[in-house]
């Protein structure tokens, strides 16, 4: 399954956010495409994805914006004590 | 309402005992410390002082001051350069100082590199095998960012006949200088000093222009004794608040990446990137919560362009907070921000409706 996200035309933090709302619930293994003209996508995409954790297979530099391929995985989030 | 800056690694507030000295530096050197007569001789005088005073405190046989970090770097480079094959800087310097670099470089005639760092910061093995031989070397002992202190470059410096230039000013007083450099620049800012002195130091004496800027050199060395004598325990408590906090902010925020506050890190220093909010937001909220606190997200500086120091270790730009403590600060602040920015950042999740993120 793929899903393409266009975050084109706005700036950090959001295409980032797109990205995560995308990937919230689909099941591992779902191939996200993300287009962002933001260049500090650059560098917070592949971040992202070693943070979620997430596998970025492909960074395509298209005509004016870039094009991130994701695949999402099994995300093991740690119980959060509130303050 | 109490004010904490919590953005003192590069810069700290300035005393009011350093003000009054500098108002007395400032009548008593504003002449050309290189004119003939009375008046300006009193200014040599006062710049002499401060030097030989900054000399002995970190071990140099002789100190110069210049006006700023570019000035300075040009200077060590300049000196140092006869015998080299090339200059270089690591990715995770100062921008001024690898921009000062590849000019000072140029003026020699000589190539500047830029070395590749690892995901902590450090120069890597294999950017320092590859690097052409004998160089000059720039790069900071402790980074400003992310407190990572820069791997032991000695035995390198030794083995290939290269010059180590430390940019030291957010290291001094928080951590060891190690042997065997060439120069060490101290930015006098980093340790509440007045901005307009930066210190080259060098384990040789040389003859020099005179540059510097008199009133701010002429304090430089009173405000970092002062600071020193204060950093033993200043390190001490610096290194529990900031583990405290960080464990906090782990412990009370999801998605966030933490830099700084391991044992090998410098003590005060602490880079948290959150997800999925604007740094801009929370740096604004913080401040008028009485938090001042700096930022390397792209949404949160003038320029528009993320931090180079996170970018270089593959870090997360976004949602980006820098914290550099200052001395003297009791530990129920540190836990008070901490709690802030846990609050902070749940109400800036809130009104961008990624709490669910």
């Amino acid at each position: 399954m793929t899903i393409c996200v266009d975050a084109r035309g706005t700036r950090c933090p959001y295409p980032v956010i797109a990205l995560a709302r995308a990937a919230a619930d689909v099941p591992a293994g779902t191939v996200i495409e993300l287009l962002a003209d933001d260049p500090v996508s650059l560098t917070d995409v592949p971040a992202w994805c070693r943070m979620r954790p997430a596998e970025l297979r492909q960074t395509v530099d298209e005509d004016g914006y870039w094009r991130f391929v994701v695949v999402t995985a099994v995300t093991v989030v740690a119980e959060v004590t509130e303050p | 309402m109490s004010r904490f800056v919590l953005d003192c690694a590069v810069s700290r507030p300035v005393s009011d005992r350093v003000a009054r000295w500098y108002a007395h530096a400032a009548q008593q050197g504003w002449a050309d410390p290189t004119a003939g007569y009375h008046e300006g001789k009193q200014a040599s005088m006062l710049l002499e002082q401060s030097a030989a005073a900054l000399a002995e405190a970190v071990g140099a046989r002789q100190v110069h001051f210049c006006p700023d970090i570019g000035a300075a770097v040009a200077a060590a480079v300049s000196e140092l350069r006869s015998g080299a094959v090339c200059v270089a800087t690591t990715a995770v310097d100062a921008l001024r100082v690898i921009e000062a670099c590849g000019e000072a470089a140029a003026a020699g005639g000589l190539p500047h590199h830029v070395l590749d760092v690892d995901a902590d910061g450090r120069v890597t093995e294999t950017a320092l095998n590859d690097l052409p031989t004998p160089a000059v070397l720039v790069t900071n002992l402790a980074n400003q960012e992310i407190g990572t202190v820069q791997r032991d470059l000695t035995a390198w410096a030794r083995a290939t006949g290269s010059l180590v230039v430390l940019d030291a000013s957010a290291a001094f007083g928080w951590v060891d200088l190690p042997p065997g450099w060439s120069r060490v620049l101290l930015d006098a800012r980093a340790w509440g000093g007045v901005p307009g002195a930066v210190a080259v130091c060098s384990p040789i004496p040389l003859r020099r222009a005179v540059t510097a800027n008199v009133p701010a050199a002429a304090v430089a060395a009173a405000a970092a004794q002062q600071w020193l004598s204060a950093a033993p325990s200043a390190r001490r408590s610096a290194r529990r608040q900031i583990a405290a906090l960080r464990e906090r902010l782990e412990r009370g925020i999801r998605g966030i990446e933490v830099r700084g506050g391991r044992p090998e890190d410098a003590p005060h220093i602490l880079s948290v990137s959150v997800l999925y909010v604007d740094a801009e937001a929370l740096q604004t909220r913080l401040d008028s919560r009485g938090y001042a606190v700096g930022s390397g997200s792209a949404c949160a500086s003038r320029h528009g362009q993320p931090s180079h120091v996170l970018a270089a270790v593959g870090g997360f730009t976004g949602g980006n907070l820098r914290v550099g403590l200052p001395p003297d600060l009791p530990d129920d602040v540190v836990a008070g921000f901490g709690v802030a920015l846990v609050e902070v950042v749940a109400e800036v999740r809130a009104q961008m409706g990624t709490s669910d993120l």
